[in-house]
Parts: C-alpha cells; sequence; structure tokens
C-alpha cells in the first residue's frame, strides 16, 4: 500500500511538472520585446490564418528555435550535473567539473582574441555563427580527451576531479593572457559569449544541437542502473560485478556530449546543472536515478524557460544575459529547498 | 567642518594667485561646434583645456600649457603641463589622431603609433616599415620603457573610460609629454572635425587649422543644403548584432546626426542618448523590417557573409533587395579601416557617401571613398 502510495505521488508530481514545462514553454514563445497577440501566436504555430509574414518569422525563426534551445540546454546540463554528482560523489559537482566550459572558452578565445585579426578573412570569419561552435566544440572535446585517456589508468576517482580542475586551471590560466593582450572590442566579444546566450541558436544549428543532446541522454539512460550503484562506492559496485571503468566512460562521454554541445551553442551557462538534481532529490525525496534522471530533464527545462521569460525583460528593448538570471532565479529557489528541508537544515 | 571650509577657501585662493600668468587675452575663440576643448591665447603661451575626456566623466579638466621652443618656460608655470611647440616627434595612441594630423598635412611628425596592424596612411606604413615608426602597445600594455626611449614632444592619448588617468599620470609622472584628446565624444561630425584646430595648436599653426577646418565646414553645409530640399527619406538601419545583442548608436550620437544631416531617416532617431545602446535581436529585427537601407555591417564585404552570421537576416527586406552598403571598402591587409583613420577629420567625405547612398539621383557621379555596396 505505502509503496503503491508512493507511486501515485510520483506519477502526479511528473504529470504537474510536465504540465509546468508545457505552460512555461508556450509562455515563453508569447513574451518578448514585441507584443504578439496570444491567438496570432496560436495560429502561427498551427499553422492556420494569415498571418503577417514579419510576425510569422518572428516567432517561427527566433522565438521557437529559442524555446527549444532553452529546453535542450535545461535538460542537457541538468542531466550532466546530476551524472557528475553521483560519479564523484559530491553535491557540488556540476557539469564543468571536468573541466568542458574551460576548453570551450579555450577554443572560443583562441578564435575571438588570439587569432581574430589574422582570420578575419576568407571561410573561417570571425562573424560566422558555425566558427564559435566549432572552436568551442573542439575546445571541449580536446579536454574529454584529456579526461577519458586519464580515467582509463587511474583508479581512484578524487585524482580524476582533481585533474579536471588543473585542466580547467590551465585553461582559464591561457584564456587570461589573451585576454590580456588582446583589444576592447576583441575583449567585448568574448565576454558577451561568457554571458550564455539562448537566441543567436538558428534553426539549422538546432538540426545539429538536438540529434547531439539525444545521444547524451540516451547514453545516460543506459546507465540508471550502474549509477543507482555507484551512489554506494565505488568498492562496493566492484564487488557487485560492476565494471566501473566501463561506466565512467559513458557517463564522461556523455556528459562531455551534453554539456559541450550546449556550451558550444550557447555559451556557458552556469548554476542549472548543480541546482535542478538536487530539486529532484527534494521533491521527490529519492536518490534512484530511474526518478532522478526524468525529473532532472522536466525540472531543468521548467528552470531555463522561467530563466528565459525572466531574461526577456517582457516590454523592454534589452534582454539580460541569460547567465545572470539563472543564477538569480535559481538560488533562491536552491535557498528555500534548503530552508525547508529539514534533512539539509539541521545537519 | 568650518575649519575645513575655510581651508578649502584659502587653497581655493591659493590657486587662483598661482595664476598670476601672461593676462594679456589675443585670443579665447569659443569653437563653434566641439564642446570638448577650448583655446585660450596668452601672449605666446596658449591654454588648452580638455573637458570630460571620457564617457561620463563629470567636471573634469585637464589644462596644458603649450609654451614655444624658443622661449624659456615662464616661473609661473613650474608644475603645470607643458607641451613645448612646435612638436615634432609625436605619438598617437589612436589612429583617428593620425586622420587629424595627414590632414594638416604634419604626418612625418608621426614616430610611434598604437597597434601598426591598424595603420592605413602610406607615409606611417611606410615608417613603421622601415623602422622610423614604432609601435608602444596599447591600453595596459603600453610600452613605458620604448616611450622614454623615444624622446617624444608629444603623446596624443584618449580614453574610454576613467581608466586612462592612471595611464595619463603615469606618463606625466615619466616626465612625458601627455595630452589626451576626446574628439570621439562629440555629438556632432563638425565638433569632431573642429579638433583640427586642437590638434593644430601644438604645431604653431593654429590659423592653418582653422582655415583647413573652415574649409570642412563649407563643403559640409553646401552638402547638406544639397538634401535638405528632398521630400523622401529613407528609413536606415545600422550595424550588425554579436549573438543576442545588437549594439545601436544612440539617437543623438555622431552617427545619427551624421545620417540626419545625409536626409536620411534614422530608424532609433528617438532615442536620447549620446553613446551607442544595446536592444535584443528581436526588437532589432522587428525595427529592421521597416528599414529601406542597411549600412555599417561590420567586416561583411557580402551580402553572404552576412547571412553566415545568422541566417535569419534573411526576413529584412532592405538586404532581400540587396540595398546593403558598409564603410569597409578601404581596408588594409592586416585589418585597418581608412575610416576609423581619417573619418572623424573629413566628414565631408563620409556625408558625400552617404548622400550618395541615401539619395542616389543627387551626386549620382561622384564614387565612393569609405563605403561600398554589398552583394
Amino acid at each position: 500500500m505505502v509503496k503503491n502510495s508512493l507511486i501515485t505521488r510520483d506519477l502526479i508530481l511528473f504529470g504537474m511538472l510536465g504540465l509546468l514545462a508545457v505552460v512555461l514553454f508556450i509562455l515563453d514563445i508569447f513574451f518578448g520585446s514585441l507584443l504578439i497577440p496570444f491567438k496570432t501566436i496560436l495560429q502561427v504555430l498551427s499553422g492556420t490564418g494569415t498571418v503577417n509574414p514579419e510576425i510569422k518569422s518572428i516567432v517561427l525563426d527566433f522565438r521557437l528555435p529559442k524555446a527549444i534551445t532553452a529546453v535542450m540546454a535545461g535538460m542537457a546540463l541538468s542531466i550532466s550535473g546530476l551524472q557528475m554528482q553521483t560519479i564523484f560523489r559530491n553535491p557540488l559537482a556540476g557539469p564543468y567539473v571536468l573541466g568542458i566550459s574551460a576548453g570551450a572558452s579555450l577554443g572560443v578565445a583562441i578564435l575571438v582574441l588570439g587569432f581574430s585579426s589574422v582570420f578575419t578573412l576568407g571561410f573561417f570569419s570571425i562573424s560566422g555563427s558555425w566558427a564559435l561552435v566549432i572552436v568551442a566544440w573542439l575546445g571541449s572535446a580536446l579536454v574529454l580527451f584529456l579526461i577519458l585517456a586519464v580515467s582509463v589508468r587511474i583508479k581512484d576517482i578524487l585524482t580524476i576531479l582533481i585533474l579536471g580542475m588543473l585542466f580547467g586551471s590551465a585553461s582559464s590560466a591561457i584564456v587570461n593572457i589573451l585576454q590580456y593582450f588582446s583589444n576592447e572590442s576583441m575583449l567585448k566579444s568574448f565576454v558577451i559569449w561568457t554571458m550564455g546566450s539562448l537566441g543567436s541558436v538558428t534553426s539549422s544549428q538546432l538540426n545539429v544541437l538536438i540529434p547531439s543532446v539525444i545521444v547524451g541522454l540516451v547514453l545516460s539512460f543506459f546507465s540508471i542502473k550502474s549509477l543507482d550503484v555507484m551512489l554506494l562506492g565505488e568498492q562496493y559496485a566492484k564487488s557487485m560485478g560492476l565494471r566501473v571503468r566501463n561506466v565512467r566512460f559513458m557517463v564522461f562521454t556523455s556528459t562531455s556530449i551534453l554539456a559541450g554541445s550546449i556550451t558550444a551553442f550557447c555559451g556557458p551557462i552556469g548554476f542549472i546543472g548543480i541546482a535542478v538534481p538536487h530539486i529532484g532529490r527534494l521533491l521527490f525525496k529519492t536518490a534512484r536515478h530511474k526518478i532522478l534522471i526524468p525529473s532532472s530533464l522536466l525540472l531543468g527545462s521548467i528552470v531555463m524557460l522561467l530563466s528565459d521569460i525572466v531574461s526577456q525583460m517582457p516590454g523592454y528593448e534589452s534582454t539580460l544575459p541569460i547567465n545572470s538570471v539563472t543564477a538569480l532565479v535559481g538560488i533562491p529557489i536552491i535557498i528555500w529547498i534548503i530552508l525547508k528541508n529539514k534533512k539539509f537544515s539541521s545537519v | 567642518m568650518k575649519i575645513l571650509n575655510l581651508l578649502f577657501l584659502f587653497l581655493f585662493i591659493g590657486l587662483y594667485a598661482c595664476e598670476n600668468l601672461p593676462q594679456k587675452v589675443a585670443r579665447a575663440d569659443f569653437n563653434q561646434f566641439a564642446h570638448g576643448f577650448h583655446i585660450v591665447q596668452m601672449g605666446e603661451v596658449t591654454r588648452l583645456e580638455v573637458f570630460n575626456p571620457w564617457e561620463n566623466a563629470r567636471n573634469f579638466t585637464y589644462t596644458y600649457y603649450l609654451v614655444p621652443k624658443s622661449m624659456d618656460i615662464p616661473d609661473s608655470l613650474e608644475g603645470r603641463q607643458i607641451i613645448r611647440t612646435p612638436v615634432e616627434k609625436v605619438v598617437v595612441l589612436s589612429t583617428t589622431h593620425i586622420g587629424f594630423i595627414e590632414k594638416l598635412g604634419f604626418e612625418s611628425s608621426i614616430i610611434g603609433v598604437s597597434g601598426k596592424d591598424f595603420v592605413t596612411n602610406p607615409l606611417v606604413r611606410q615608417g613603421i616599415e622601415q623602422g622610423q615608426v614604432m609601435d608602444v602597445g596599447y591600453d595596459q600594455n603600453l610600452n613605458y620603457e620604448r616611450l622614454l626611449q623615444m624622446k617624444p614632444d608629444l603623446v596624443m592619448a584618449y580614453g574610454i573610460g576613467s581608466d586612462v588617468a592612471a595611464h595619463l599620470s603615469k606618463m606625466k609622472d615619466l616626465g612625458i609629454p601627455v595630452v589626451i584628446n576626446a574628439e570621439y565624444l562629440e555629438e556632432t561630425p563638425l565638433g569632431r572635425a573642429e579638433w583640427l584646430v586642437f590638434t593644430g595648436s601644438f604645431y604653431n599653426e593654429y590659423d592653418h587649422a582653422q582655415a583647413v577646418f573652415n574649409k570642412v565646414v563649407m563643403q559640409y553645409d553646401s552638402l547638406k543644403k544639397m538634401v535638405s530640399k528632398t521630400s523622401h527619406q529613407p528609413r536606415i538601419l545600422t550595424g550588425l548584432p554579436y549573438k543576442d545583442n545588437w549594439w545601436v548608436p544612440g539617437g543623438k550620437s555622431y552617427m545619427a546626426n551624421m545620417i540626419a544631416d545625409a536626409g536620411g531617416d534614422y530608424l532609433w532617431k528617438e532615442n536620447t542618448s549620446r553613446e551607442s545602446f544595446v536592444v535584443s535581436l528581436e526588437s532589432a529585427i522587428v525595427k529592421a523590417t521597416q528599414a529601406d537601407l542597411w549600412i555599417n555591417t561590420g567586416q561583411t564585404n557580402s551580402i553572404l557573409e552576412i547571412l553566415e552570421t545568422d541566417e535569419r537576416f534573411k526576413i529584412i527586406p532592405s538586404l532581400q533587395k540587396k540595398m546593403v552598403y558598409n564603410d569597409n571598402k578601404q581596408m588594409n591587409s592586416t585589418g585597418g579601416n581608412e575610416v576609423w583613420e581619417t573619418g572623424a577629420a573629413n566628414p565631408q567625405e563620409l556625408l558625400r557617401d552617404l548622400i550618395h547612398i541615401f539619395h542616389p539621383e543627387i551626386n549620382a557621379d561622384t564614387a565612393f571613398h569609405y563605403y561600398q555596396k554589398l552583394d
């Protein structure tokens, strides 16, 4: 009986979160600098009625891709964060703990700050939207490769954590040197990249982003059971017959694809990856990944959509950087949850 | 509190008393357009004041005394910032300064630049290649040792923010004669160009500079008159966004004034700011759909390159009609654009190009100087 009522509670929660995500998704498309009547938006989305082609383009080419990107970013970063927290058994781990964002930053910094004056001409034009994506991906792939190479040789997971941080610090040091030697406009371009952006992802970029996120998510679904075992500690997991290194390999690959793709297209978006898994744990009161993974998917989408709506500042001509909003929207949520939760507040 | 006030009063009187310079004011012309500087001629010495020389500076004045090399420095000027004129060895920290010096015909005096790749002046470039003109670095990487070694008569600096004050005082402490040039803060094209007079005074060529500037004013005004009778004003979109952010010139900015003078209707003319401001991609796109013409599209050289930055710009009608013009016709091989260098000192050239773009029926036979049509 108890078990059944728990399952019912989980199902109701999932239903409510799903509904909330859908509502926020529609609201995100509704809010923008230009006030478009709700009816018109529904007409555009359903493809009925005659709508001014410019309005149609604003909805279909600008707002819809942005809302989809928000969902992708929310899901990918939350799952990466969850996986890293489990693998490292550290509540403060996040998607960037392996140095993925530092690697991506290094790639972008080299392009924007280092070579921009050399490569302004030719196909690799600095303003080209794909150039940034490709270098950011290369940067995070380089870090992934180093981490994987290390993880097959090293037994201790803490050593990998430290190495990840060291790789990250080394990248940051190089980025600092590049920043020091660049002029104001280059610096501005780089700083804007680090603030994150959902709106610059176009439909053709989504054609790459969505499949990448799906691949990463599928990998994480395959590791649900192993992750549950890993929670008990690596020694125990080994005694249960789990091939710890294989699990690590799969989880690291999944995290790098997820966090790396989002960072490549949107810039490093902070906070979501660390906070969302905790919200899931507290709402569902469980550590099982069968529950935590789907709940992180939904909660990640919800928080990210909410942040995007806030960053729009409906009615204003300009927007806020998404990275600041994810922090400002999310931190109060987390503080509220921590204070409300006896387990945390009594510690 | 009262004592403190009194102390300040005495200090003030004391400072005032120090001003017992040759008070015969021969020339204290008020500028016609520029607000950022003021020249007072006191006998053979010229007092030059520069006001609020960076964005958001308030109640800030730099005072320089220009003393001819032929006379001794008066005792009363001890401790002041003194430039010996005419200057023969000049280091410029902005390429725009090269444009002003070149317009007056003194570019052979330039011995140092900041960022040699961006220089387009042929004589200065030749000097760089032959090693007579040195690169002194920029911003926080200014090579003070090299600056000292070069023994310039004048370093012309500029500042984006108040942090430049630290560089200025460091140079002053090192005994490097430095002045700040704030031409870029002027709101009007002729206001910027009037800094020709400021520049000329360091060469003891005030009258020559004034004449050059007057000619610019005459040319500019006669061009402006040509469009004053046109009834049609095309709507103008400017700039290119970076990611979600579209920086556009303020409605009271230099660029907005230039567009109005060329008979264009700037999309953000209602804005009251002098400085550029950021609008979201979406609100810029909404405005952009009303534009007849699109100008100043960053570093792009073709419509394809604009679409590479964001394919969604294809919905902008001026792009569909290929009514896109960029001011990067004169680029050197290392990324320098001549318009940054000579545009401020030659607003009449910029205006002529813009009129040609906005009103092709007038002036149809002239060729572009800075602009090119993107295909």
